[in-house]
């Protein structure tokens, strides 16, 4: 539930609020999970999907859940676990997770036992396989907010200021684009697993400007038909909540309406000072999108939508940090 | 993934089925896992609260060119599910176990002739998906060529057929992103080869000795609906 900070430092001061949603598609089949947490000098957000098709296997001695679902609260315990043993005022290393992701997955397989070793074979046959889509905020040097970002596969950390919504890392999809997924729905590339070694992506970027910070599992942004229509939906249902958890509620009724996955959504607002201050300063954005991309969009045929797409994409990718 | 916002989901299934005399009670089983199928997969698919708008299921039954002749493969056209069970029932029933020559099969023949299907392009979403069920490894591509019925146009050694499906991160004939494989055979010659280098590939290992467990049949479903 969206949370406001209490206390008034330099760093939870520039917090406004937090933000979460995890919403099973199936009561008691969700393969989603998520971690957040805040202290005095960080916060640390991130979601993770597990992978349904690859990791179906079932693990008896675990209240036979799949692997999927056990990946997305492994590999979510390592990043709890990273973040709590943070040194306030010390760098933080991406290349400390990957270790720590393992050491809780092989925890999961030997918990496990010989029933979840799946005797699957193949280059679609991974064991305990999970996206991650996290970042990791303090203070920054040089602007609002320094973010270090961490992701494998297509679970997504996203920015919304007011110049718009930006996805900002790449989806391991061998180079198909947010438009082209939702169509092709593309084979993922690269996950955490335990199979075949993969890769924990990280890219820095500085917050210049008071924005939203969050990240989503494709549950939240994969059922629509453009992605301009996910930017839509986050800026409509903001201008039409009273306060920052009436938005959350709202926010994940209406991607509970159209999605056909699991979806999870966890973010942070940064440097509005109050929700009334949030809502003004997207406001303008808002009609934009409305008036270049959202009216008339359903008597588009496919090539008209590409055709906006394409001109939203550059000022959509601006922040975009390549795999 | 399943469709939200009006899109169409649409999933194509090639099966593949050894149908040499070695299959024996084997095939019954597969037999009986193909035509509850449909109904498996859409109970499957429900319980994840997703579905699937257009689905259609060919079969491709193989034993061995030189030993069978003109019963070496069976290929039908795809039939839409539900619409044509009852086509499809009957073509899957008349399957018998009978002939094969040697161990080795032509089921590389059969895939290749799986990877041409005629594979949907209908829908604003995609699966094609080729599942192959066989007791043995196969035959070296053209084994059978000496038949007066072997295809002149099959790919003509297994890196031809490699090209066909697409190694891993090439393309291939089929679209990169919509294919599957999922194989239940034993973990040795081409098949292990497959699992290696071939994308998009799930093998499900047969023990000699040991038939289709139910929890494998459970796990190619558990496959496909997954990956949808």
């Amino acid at each position: 539930m969206a949370t406001r900070p209490e206390e008034k430092n330099s760093w939870i001061g520039t917090t406004d609020f937090l933000f979460s949603f995890c919403e099973e598609k199936k009561p008691e089949n969700g393969e989603d999970s998520f971690v957040f947490s805040l202290n005095e000098s960080r916060t640390l957000l991130g979601v993770f999907d597990g992978c349904g098709g690859s990791g179906a296997s079932q693990y008896a001695p675990l209240k036979n859940k799949t692997g999927a679902y056990l990946a997305a609260r492994a590999a979510s315990a390592a990043y709890r676990d990273w973040f709590d043993r943070l040194e306030p005022g010390k760098e933080a290393y991406p290349q400390d997770i990957k270790p720590r992701i393992l050491e809780y997955l092989r925890l999961c397989e030997a918990q496990g036992g010989a029933e979840g070793g799946s005797k699957l074979m193949g280059r679609m046959a991974k064991k305990l396989p999970t996206t991650a889509a996290v970042a990791l905020c303090q203070p920054g040097r040089g602007g609002l907010a320094d973010v270090q970002l961490q992701w494998a596969g297509d679970s997504r950390v996203y920015l919304l200021d007011g110049e718009g919504l930006a996805q900002l890392t790449e989806d391991d999809l061998g180079g198909i684009d947010a438009m082209r997924n939702l169509s092709e729905d593309g084979v993922l590339t690269n996950v955490i697993n335990l199979t075949r070694d993969f890769t924990i992506h990280s890219a820095r970027i500085t917050l210049g400007r008071p924005g939203l910070l969050f990240a989503a599992t494709d549950g939240c942004f994969g059922y629509l038909s453009t992605p301009m229509e996910f930017e839509y939906l986050l800026l409509r249902t903001l201008q039409s909540a009273a306060s920052a958890s009436d938005w959350e509620k709202t926010l994940a009724e209406e991607i509970g309406k159209v999605a056909g996955d699991d979806y999870t959504l966890c973010g942070v607002s940064l440097g509005f000072g109050s929700f009334d201050s949030l809502k003004r300063q997207l406001a303008g954005r808002t009609g934009e999108v409305y008036r270049n991309y959202i009216r008339g969009l359903e008597s588009c045929t496919r090539e008209e939508k590409q055709q906006l797409w394409e001109h939203y994409r550059e000022h959509y990718h601006r922040y975009l940090c390549r795999v | 993934m399943g469709s939200n916002f009006g899109a169409k989901y649409n999933v194509d299934i090639c099966m593949c089925i050894d149908a040499t005399g070695s299959m024996g009670p084997l095939l019954d089983l597969v037999k009986s896992n193909a035509l509850s199928f449909y109904d498996d997969l859409k109970a499957r698919m429900a319980e994840k609260d997703k579905h699937v708008d257009e689905l259609r299921v060919r079969v491709i039954a193989f034993r061995d060119y030189l030993a069978d002749g003109m019963e070496a493969m069976l290929a039908s056209p795809f039939f839409s599910l539900p619409e044509q069970s009852a086509e499809f029932e009957a073509l899957v029933r008349g399957i018998q176990p009978r002939g094969g020559g040697d161990d080795p099969e032509d089921s590389l023949e059969a895939l290749g002739y799986a990877i041409k299907s005629k594979w949907t392009q209908g829908g604003d979403k995609r699966r094609h998906v080729i599942v192959l069920w066989t007791d043995d490894v196969p035959h070296e591509l053209g084994f059978g060529k000496a038949a007066p019925n072997y295809p002149t146009k099959m790919a003509k050694s297994f890196d031809e057929l490699t090209e066909w499906w697409g190694a891993a991160g090439e393309g291939g004939v089929m679209n990169a992103d919509s294919k599957r494989l999922l194989i239940y055979a034993p973990n040795k010659g081409y098949w292990n080869d497959i699992m290696g280098i071939w994308d998009n590939t799930l093998l499900f290992p047969s023990e000699a000795g040991k038939g289709l467990e139910e929890t494998t049949y459970s796990a190619i479903l558990d496959a496909i609906a997954g990956s949808i």
